[in-house]
């Protein structure tokens, strides 16, 4: 095999690990029960995770597709069952918060909520630009 | 009011983190550690921790499960996260002040909840986005503060 095939099947089979390990932090959710972290907290809806999973197949397709690396995130649930999505860089944090029905992202650049925080709704034309945000490029 | 009620600014304060990896803790490649806002979850929106002293600076009295680690955060460095706002339709904004304040039970002498005064109000999606950013606030103290007591110790 020459040296650039064998990069092009390293290539695939590291995005082919890295979806496969977003879909497994998936089915740690969807064995959750009410409770399940002894607060109390909601365990999340079987149309909350496909509404989640889908999006976040989304949002991995088109950071890979622009040829950005892959970060793995914490992938989670709150206390009233929406599915949480979160990077921690160096300086810089992206947390998204997928409902049954809306999505909302939050960035974060310091501890300060009001300076040095923003909230909106997440659409796909945001995915890029809030990457590269969280990377500082 | 007891003078030992009031949790003054230089307390430390310790907090259970669920010892999964990669569900409220995880390291990046050069090994730096990473907290979720998730580990400071609450169904009632005021965080419980310990105060460190009332538990004889013993960490491992603070773990709700043999397997979790435990953070510390300062009081003051909680009480300057700043303020929540919150405003509800045609109505003033209203500034929430972040604190610590004690709530002993009797299974926990040391228990003691991250609250806002006055209390969040609105919707519960109103609610939980306020939350949220205190939650991620929260996080980052931890993250920078790293483990008092590793998970599995």
């Amino acid at each position: 095999m020459h040296s650039e095939e064998f990069e092009v099947v390293a290539h695939n089979q590291n995005q082919y690990w890295q979806r496969r390990e977003i879909l497994d932090r998936f089915d740690v959710l969807t064995q959750r029960e009410n409770n399940w972290d002894g607060y109390d907290s909601k365990k999340p809806t079987e149309s909350t995770i496909v509404h989640a999973k889908h999006l976040m197949e989304e949002f991995f397709d088109s950071i890979v597709s622009a040829e950005y690396s892959w970060l793995m995130p914490f992938i989670s649930s709150d206390e009233d069952g929406n599915v949480t999505v979160e990077w921690s860089e160096e300086k810089r944090r992206l947390h998204i918060q997928i409902g049954e029905n809306e999505v909302e992202y939050i960035q974060v650049w310091g501890t300060n909520i009001d300076t040095e925080m923003h909230v909106d709704f997440l659409n796909r034309d945001d995915y890029l630009m809030l990457w590269e945000w969280l990377l500082d490029e | 009011m007891n003078k030992n009620d009031f949790i003054r600014d230089d307390e430390v304060l310790y907090r259970s983190v669920r010892g999964k990896y990669g569900e409220e803790y995880a390291y990046d490649n050069i090994g730096k550690l990473k907290i979720s806002s998730e580990a400071f979850r609450d169904r009632d929106r005021k965080p419980s921790v310990d105060r460190a002293e009332f538990r004889g600076f013993n960490p491992v009295l603070s773990k709700l499960r043999d397997t979790d680690g435990v953070v510390s955060l300062i009081a003051a460095d909680v009480r300057a996260i700043g303020t929540v706002k919150t405003k509800i339709l045609n109505e003033d904004v209203v500034i929430h002040a972040v604190d610590v304040v004690y709530a002993p039970t009797p299974e926990n002498p040391a228990h003691s909840q991250i609250v806002v005064n006055p209390e969040f109000f609105g919707s519960k999606s109103k609610q939980r986005n306020v939350f949220k950013l205190l939650q991620l606030a929260l996080a980052e103290l931890a993250e920078k503060n790293g483990w008092t007591l590793e998970p599995g110790i």
